[in-house]
C-alpha cells in the first residue's frame, strides 16, 4: 500500500465518520433493522460493513438518540431501531450544520477553482 | 447453519468484560444479521449455502476476534512512528496489562506484609519495596513484555486479515484439533529449562539464594520433593514430545495435563502444613539474622508462591477436566455417528 493510499484511507475514514451517522439518524426516522438499514444504505451508495453498524446503533442508543425493540417478524426475532425525540431534534440542528458545512464547502471549491462534481 | 453458529460462539467468547445479557444481545442481534444475509446469498446462489460457502461468506466479516474489539468503547492505540498495536487489540492490551501490574504489585504487597507479619522492620520492606529494583523492575519487565506480546499479536493479526483465513471457519473445524507446534515447542524449551534449573539447584544452591548461599542453605523439605517434582517436569517434556510428533493427539495432551496437575496438586496438599524449605547455614555469621531471614524464605515460599501455584493449578485442574468430558463426548459422538453410517450400510 503506497503511502498516499494510506493518507488517502485515513482521511477518507475520518470524513465519512460523521456523515455515516447523520445517514443512520435520518434513515431511521423510518423503523427499520440492521440488515435493512445497512441494505437500504449500500443501496444510496454509502457503503457500511457490519461491524461499524452495529456497534454504531449501539452507541446512538446508549446516547438515547435511538430507540430500539426486539419483534417478531417473518417468524423471526428482530431488533427495530427508530428515531427517539431526542434523536429527531439532534437530527434537525445537525441536518442544518450540514447543510451550512456544505455551502461554505462550496463556496471555498469555487474561490480556489476546484469544480465539485 | 453448523460454521456460524461456531462463529457466533467465537465472537462471543471474544467480548470479555462485559455482562451477560449485553452479550446475548450482541450475538442475538448479530446472528440475526448473518442468517439474513446467508439466506440472500442462498437465494442468489438458487441453493441452501453449504458450509464452505457459508464460510467464504464469513470470512468477510473478519475474525471473531476483531468483530467483538468493534463493541468496545474508547479504543485507543500504541503508536510510536507507525501504529504498533491498533484500536482492535489495543483494548485487549490495556485489558491484559492491567490484570499483570495488579497482580505483580498484589504479590509485592503480599511479600512486604508477610515480611512485616514475621517482625522486620518497616524501614527495611520500604526499602525493598521502594528502592530500585524493588517493585519497579518486575513492572518494568511486566510493561515491556506485555507490550511486545502484543505489538506481535497485532502483527499477527494484520497477517491473518491479509490472509482472510479463521480456524472456526473451517468446515472440518470440530473444537481445536490439533494444538499449534509454537505452543508445543515453546512448552518443551519452558519445562526443559525449569527441568535443567530444579536439577542443578541442589548442587548449585547459588540458583536459589543467590549472594546469601554463604548463610542459607535448602532445608529438609526439598529432599523428598526434589524425585517428584522431577517426574512431574519429565512427564510434562515427554508429553509435549509426543504432541510435537503426532498434534492431533490433543486428548493425550489434555490426559497427562489433568494427571500431571491433580498429581502437584497432591504435593502441594502434602506440604501445606508448613515444610521447612529453607534453613539458616552452619557457617551463616550472623546465625539470628539469618535464622530470621530464612524464617521470611520459608513463610513467602508457602503464602507467597505456593498459594499462587494452588490458585493456577486448580483453575488448570477444573480446565482439563472440562476438557476431557469434552473429548469424550466427542469420542461417544463419532461412535454413534459411526455405528449408524454402519448400520446404512450394512446389508439388509
Amino acid at each position: 500500500m503506497t503511502e498516499e493510499r494510506i493518507i488517502f484511507d485515513n482521511l477518507r475514514l475520518e470524513l465519512r465518520r460523521g456523515c455515516l451517522v447523520l445517514a443512520v439518524l435520518a434513515r431511521l426516522a423510518t423503523e427499520q433493522y440492521g440488515y435493512t438499514l445497512r441494505k437500504a444504505l449500500v443501496d444510496r451508495g454509502l457503503e457500511i460493513d457490519e461491524n461499524t453498524l452495529y456497534p454504531l446503533l449501539r452507541r446512538l442508543e446508549s446516547q438515547g438518540l435511538l430507540d430500539s425493540e426486539w419483534r417478531e417478524e417473518s417468524r423471526r426475532n428482530k431488533r427495530f431501531y427508530r428515531l427517539s425525540p431526542l434523536g429527531r431534534a439532534v437530527l434537525d440542528r445537525l441536518l442544518l450544520e450540514w447543510r451550512s458545512i456544505n455551502e461554505s464547502l462550496d463556496g471555498i471549491m469555487r474561490e480556489s477553482g476546484h469544480v465539485r462534481a | 447453519m453448523y460454521v456460524l453458529d461456531r462463529y457466533l460462539k467465537a465472537v462471543r467468547q471474544s467480548l470479555l468484560l462485559m455482562s451477560g445479557a449485553r452479550k446475548d444481545d450482541i450475538i442475538k442481534e448479530l446472528g440475526e444479521h448473518l442468517r439474513s444475509e446467508l439466506e440472500d446469498q442462498g437465494v442468489a446462489a438458487g441453493h441452501t449455502l453449504d458450509e464452505v460457502e457459508q464460510a467464504a461468506i464469513l470470512r468477510r466479516y473478519g475474525h471473531p476476534w476483531l468483530v467483538a474489539s468493534r463493541y468496545k468503547g474508547n479504543q485507543g492505540t500504541l503508536s510510536f512512528g507507525g501504529v504498533l498495536i491498533g484500536p482492535e487489540v489495543f483494548p485487549y492490551y490495556l485489558a491484559i496489562l492491567g490484570l499483570n501490574l495488579a497482580v505483580t504489585v498484589g504479590v509485592c504487597l503480599a511479600f512486604a506484609a508477610v515480611a512485616l507479619a514475621v517482625g522486620t522492620p518497616l524501614s527495611r520492606v520500604m526499602h525493598w519495596t521502594l528502592q530500585w529494583p524493588g517493585l519497579a523492575l518486575p513492572v518494568l519487565v511486566q510493561l515491556v513484555v506485555v507490550t511486545v506480546i502484543f505489538i506481535g499479536v497485532e502483527a499477527w493479526k494484520r497477517h491473518w486479515m491479509n490472509r482472510g483465513e479463521g480456524g472456526v471457519l473451517n468446515p472440518s473445524w470440530t473444537s481445536p484439533s490439533t494444538r499449534p507446534r509454537w505452543q508445543t515447542v515453546a512448552g518443551i524449551v519452558v519445562w526443559s529449562v525449569a527441568l535443567l534449573w530444579w536439577a542443578f539447584v541442589p548442587l548449585q544452591p547459588i540458583l536459589v539464594f543467590g549472594r546469601a548461599v554463604t548463610d542459607l542453605q535448602l532445608g529438609p523439605t526439598w529432599e523428598p520433593l526434589f524425585a517428584p517434582v522431577v517426574l512431574l517436569l519429565v512427564a510434562g517434556i515427554v508429553q509435549r514430545a509426543v504432541l510435537l510428533a503426532h498434534p492431533e493427539l490433543t486428548w493425550f495432551h489434555t490426559g497427562v495435563r489433568l494427571t500431571v496437575n491433580v498429581l502437584a496438586l497432591v504435593f502441594l496438599y502434602w506440604i501445606r502444613a508448613g515444610g521447612t524449605f529453607v534453613v539458616a547455614a552452619g557457617t551463616a555469621a550472623d546465625p539470628i539474622h539469618t535464622g530470621h531471614q530464612a524464617q521470611v524464605f520459608n513463610t513467602v515460599i508457602l503464602w507467597g508462591i505456593l498459594s499462587w501455584l494452588w490458585i493456577y493449578l486448580s483453575f488448570n485442574v477444573l480446565a482439563h477436566a472440562v476438557s476431557v468430558v469434552e473429548h469424550f463426548r466427542r469420542w461417544r459422538r463419532g461412535r454413534k455417528t459411526a455405528t449408524i453410517a454402519d448400520g446404512a450400510q450394512a446389508p439388509d
